[in-house]
This record gives structure tokens, sequence and C-alpha cells, in this order.
């Protein structure tokens, strides 16, 4: 008799994550970037996807060089879902840092993807086209790289309130009886 | 007899090459090398083994150009060159699949499958910007299907360092399951 540890439950809830954050996150681009549905979900899964994966790849290298105790604690709550008060505090400071890292790795990407795809760009130069009145808001880039950030961040917390829900009481399924 | 001779001449008929480039020649290769490789000794015989897969790999990729797989109208073709090509590069002699088999098929298969929009009229192109970002999302989520695979892999190096945290109970982990088999 083997037993094999699947990560089983690990793909579903990130199957569900994605799910969830790519429509919510598409609604936000959509309606604060200014874009037609299809781009803005082409947008919120290609960000998604290049977080999801440089996520799964920074996990991966750095794992390893984890000091001791981190390193047992992330085994224990991945594999038991185990955790007491004080290894609760690692867990919540290596999920605020997840938040951070992963804006970050979003609004690069978004910048990168502006890039590779150039559907914005081009997006907006049809509309500048046909209306003279949306030039002005356009032309000036600053203002365009804030507006692109600030909505990447209010688009992101939104899911990632969703997520902590879901998290949450996936933690706490631990104390009930 | 008649039922004996029919069966040779129906083999000897799908077995004959069309053209010089057809998986038939591939395949009559493939036999001809796996019976080198039967009647040599060690290390010569892996070299006609290895030489056996190579043409087996061709054969297989001719095959299905020519009748593509597909399941529910998705082509599966990536699929089964991917795995073979992992199976030839990192397959075990004895039949043992490792970590590197698992991680890197699905990104290779996705590799395969977007490889004709590089390509056009035999040299390397960038593709239309209107499919770039379809690429894009293409690639990653087959990415992320290997870093499932890295993830289980992770997991298992984790058991085989503490052998004892298989003792413990799963069922209420978020992220794994326990299956028996």
């Amino acid at each position: 008799m083997f037993s094999l540890l699947l990560p089983l439950r690990a793909i579903v809830f990130q199957l569900l994550f994605l799910l969830v954050t790519i429509s919510l996150e598409s609604f936000v681009i959509e309606k604060h970037l200014d874009l037609p549905r299809k781009t803005s979900v082409d947008y919120a899964a290609s960000i998604n996807l290049i977080a999801t994966v440089s996520g799964w790849l920074i996990f991966f290298y750095f794992e390893p060089h984890l000091p001791p105790v981190p390193q047992t604690v992330l085994m224990k709550f991945i594999l038991f879902n185990e955790w007491s008060e004080s290894t609760l505090i690692l867990l919540f400071a290596f999920g605020f840092f997840t938040f951070f890292i992963t804006l970050i790795i979003k609004i690069a990407g978004f910048e990168l993807l502006e890039i590779l795809a150039q559907t914005r760009a081009e997006e907006q130069q049809r509309r500048t086209l046909n209306d003279p009145k949306n030039f002005y808001k356009s032309s000036i880039k600053n203002f365009e790289t804030t507006v692109v950030a600030v909505t990447l961040l209010r688009a992101h917390s939104y899911s990632h309130v969703v997520i902590s829900l879901v998290l949450i009481a996936q933690l706490l399924q631990t104390k009930l009886p | 007899m008649n039922l004996v001779s029919t069966l040779i001449g129906l083999l000897q008929r799908s077995l004959t090459p069309k053209r010089l480039w057809s998986w038939h020649t591939c395949l009559l290769v493939v036999l001809l090398f796996w019976l080198f490789a039967a009647l040599t000794a060690p290390p010569r015989q892996m070299i006609f083994a290895g030489l056996a897969f190579i043409f087996f790999i061709v054969g297989v990729g001719i095959f299905i150009t020519e009748n593509p797989v597909s399941l529910f109208g998705v082509s599966l073709n990536n699929w089964i060159l991917s795995i073979c090509l992992c199976l030839f590069v990192f397959g075990g002699a004895n039949g043992q699949l490792n970590q590197w088999f698992w991680v890197s098929f699905p990104s290779l298969a996705a590799a395969i499958a977007l490889a004709p929009e590089f390509v056009r009229l035999g040299r390397f192109t960038v593709p239309d910007s209107s499919k770039r970002q379809r690429i894009i999302i293409f690639f990653l989520s087959h990415v992320l299907v290997s870093c499932w695979f890295q993830f289980h892999f992770k997991i298992d190096n984790w058991i085989e360092r503490n052998p004892n945290l298989m003792q413990g109970d799963f069922s209420r982990s978020g992220f794994v399951i326990e299956v028996d088999y």
C-alpha cells in the first residue's frame, strides 16, 4: 500500500481564485480604463497568469533558502493546515508581502503587455481619431501611468479581499470542532 | 494458409512506404534499429535504442500532421509530440519517469503548439499584435500546469526529508489530498 500526496486542493483553489480575480479585475479595468470588455478580460487574464506563474517561480526559488523555522511553519501550514498564534503572525506577514509583490508584478506585467500586445494603444488611437475630445486625455503620459497603477491597485485589492475571505474560512476550519 | 498469406499481404501493403518521408519509412527504420539493439550488447545497444526512439518521434510527428488527433475539437497533436520528446530526453532506462518529465511536458506542449505562429515561410517572424495577447495567455496557462507538477514534487521532497510527516492528518489541509493506491 502506497500513498501519494497530490496538490489537487491547491489546484482547485488556484483555479477558483483565478476565475474570481479575472472576472473582478476585468470588470474594474473595463470601468476605469475605458476599454472594451474582451480586451479587459484578456488583460486581466494575462496579468493574473503572469503574477501566478512568477509567484510559483519565486516560491520554488526561495523556499529552499528559507531559515529552518519559517520553513517548518510553511510546511505544516501547507500539509496539515496547522497554525498557532505565534505562527499566524508569520503567515500574515507572508500574505502581506505576497500582496505587494503580486501588485508590483501585475503593474509591471501590464506595462509589458502594453509593449508586447499594443492592443490598448491601438484602441486609444482609434478613439482619438474618432473623437477629438479624448485627445487631451490620452496625450498626457504621466497621468496615464498613474491611472493604470491606481486601477490595478483597486482591482487587486478587491480580488484579494474576496480571496482573503475564502482563506480565512479555510484557516478557521481547523479551529472548529 | 490462405489467411496467413492474406494477412502478410495486408501487412505488406499497409507498411510499404508511399514516398520517402512517410511514417511507414520511419516505422521500418525503428524496427530495424530495434532489431540491431536486440542483437547488440549495452553501450552500443543504447545508441541503437536512442536512434530508434528519434525515428519513432519523427514518425509520430509525420503521422499526426497527416492525421490530426483531437478530443472535443481541441488538438492533441502538441501534447503527443511533447510527451514523446520528453520521454526521449528524460525517460529513465528502467521506465521510471522523473520529475523533469512531468514538469517540462506541459510547457513544451505549449511551445510546440505556438511554434507555427512564430514561423512564416520558413523564417522567424513576430506574430501579429492581435494574436500576441492570446499567445501569452495560452503559454502561461500551460506553464501554470508545469508549476503544479513542480509543487507536487516539492511536497514529495519535503516528505522525503522528513518521513515522519507522513504520519500526520492531511484531511484538513487546504493544499493536498492523500491518495492511496
